[in-house]
């Protein structure tokens, strides 16, 4: 319920326009032209608050002192029409709890009348007054308190960020022994055995084997899937363009290179590695046509992949992957080194990209001694 | 020894001829020998110079030199300052007015 204001102003332009002000500024308004009809409300329903108009002709002092002496603790406010500080310091030693100055604004009446509301006398001290707390050394408070809690919650974060990376996976042991190659067919991870004369399908995150593809009659190296098709590459040197489906169902069969030992695809071209170091580049016609070669700058470059962006060459003897220039794949242009591989217990087999992140597969040093690893690389910074 | 007075004592609130000011008023919410807490819809800033004229217990007072120590505005829209006395001979006056205002409220 809004708070009653009693308002008295014999000038009635006056009085509409303080009325107006005092209800824009939340307060029910009876407004009175005359002293005896402000008594006359006093006398029912009591208002929260008086204000008076104070004019030459109509004195606020003697209507002020009037109301009070019929109402001690009613708060009065007066509307000055003239900005006199003797006036309005006489006026509030009569007991009027604020003096408006003029010119009347809804802010400044507002603000007068809210305080006048609640108002309580002065404290009076021969000590110097006890010092308020300052508003800066409570944010400063705060902040401090703030700035422990936000270092002990990163600190915490910290310390299981920590933990959780120590206790990530991103190495599994593989059940065959002679890892040839890897690829990844936009769902599991494909790699083959040369050995077992299969491709062995791994559900990804915790690569459990989903699948097996066994080959009687030829020794798989590499699988690429590329063009909604699947390419094996076999010992022999050819490749088989297939079906992308449960049995791989062969569609043509295509010679290349003998000793060819990975493949990749970069949307244009089929890019095949051989066992001399080189790489061949192949355009998708009937006879898959080489159209150029170039020489690997690494020593033992043992697979190829295409990260979306340029080409990617496994390095097994300095363990590392190599960036080439597509263009110009005979020129390095960064390197990564693969730490997974820094104890020497795997050569570096096969390589393949997820979209994310490169996986290698190892062999288990000296040829097939132990299973074969799957390792997923962290994104890393490459150097040059 | 503290009290608090049945009412609030105004002020006026004159300032230095320099700033070109309006007196302006107020009300005195604390009062000390050395400092006074003001409340005044006037706008005050810090380290500003003013004049105080007050009453206490039926003495006039003033004008007190001070300066303006810290100053805020409140939710209602007046100024709550905090003023130092900088006149000592004005402190001794305000002390024995406070002495027999304090008696008076005893």
């Amino acid at each position: 319920m809004a708070p009653l204001l009693s308002l008295l102003c014999a000038d009635a332009q006056e009085r509409s326009r303080l009325a107006l002000l005092a209800g824009e500024a939340g307060y029910g308004v009876r407004s009175a032209g005359r002293l005896e009809d402000v008594l006359e409300l006093l006398g029912g329903r009591r208002p929260d608050i008086v204000l008076i108009a104070d004019a030459e002709k109509d004195d606020a002092a003697a209507h002020a002192r009037e109301i009070l002496r019929v109402s001690p603790t009613m708060p009065v406010v007066v509307a000055a029409e003239r900005r006199d500080a003797s006036r309005a310091v006489e006026l509030m030693r009569l007991g009027v709890c604020e003096v408006v100055p003029p010119p009347w604004t809804r802010e400044s009446l507002e603000a007068c009348l809210d305080k006048s509301v609640r108002s309580a006398g002065t404290a009076i001290s021969l000590r110097p007054l006890p010092k308020r707390r300052r508003v800066p050394a409570y944010f400063l408070a705060l902040a401090v308190f703030l700035a422990l809690c936000f270092g002990v919650l990163s600190e915490r974060h910290a310390a299981q960020e920590r933990a959780r990376k120590a206790a990530r996976v991103d190495s599994w042991s593989a059940p065959y022994r002679h890892p040839a190659g890897l690829d990844f067919d936009g769902k599991n991870l494909w790699a083959a055995d040369w050995f077992a004369q299969s491709f062995f399908v791994h559900a990804l995150p915790d690569l459990n084997i989903v699948r097996t593809v066994h080959y009687t009659n030829q020794t798989p190296l590499d699988i690429l899937f590329a063009q909604g098709a699947s390419w094996r590459l076999s010992a022999s040197g050819v490749i088989t363009r297939g079906l992308d489906d449960q049995d791989l169902t062969p569609l043509q069969k295509y010679r290349t290179n003998p000793g060819t030992v990975s493949m990749a695809y970069d949307g244009i071209y089929l890019w095949t590695l051989d066992n001399k170091h080189v790489l061949h580049k192949h355009i998708l016609d009937v006879d898959l046509t080489e159209i150029a070669s170039y020489h690997c700058p690494d020593p033992d470059p043992t697979a190829v992949v295409y990260d979306g962006r340029t080409l990617w060459v496994l390095d097994s003897s300095d363990r590392e992957l190599v960036r080439l220039n597509l263009n110009r794949p005979d020129e390095a242009v960064g390197y990564m080194p693969l730490p997974e591989y820094a104890d020497g217990r795997y050569r570096p087999a096969g390589l393949a990209w997820d979209g994310r992140n490169f996986w290698t597969i190892g062999e288990r040093i000296p040829h097939g001694a132990g299973p074969a690893r799957i390792f997923k690389h962290p994104t890393l910074r490459v150097g040059s | 020894m503290s009290a608090r007075l049945p009412r609030k004592i105004p002020a006026v609130i004159s300032f230095p001829p320099e700033s070109a000011r309006q007196d302006a008023w107020g009300w005195m919410e604390e009062l000390s020998v050395s400092r006074v807490r003001l409340l005044t819809l006037c706008v005050l800033r810090q380290d500003e110079r003013l004049f105080l004229n007050f009453s206490i217990g039926g003495r006039r007072l003033g004008p007190a030199p001070a300066r303006i120590a810290r100053a805020e505005k409140d939710g209602d829209g007046f100024f709550r300052a905090e003023a130092v006395f900088t006149d000592e001979v004005f402190k001794r006056e305000l002390s024995s007015a406070i002495l027999r205002a304090l008696a008076a409220a005893a």
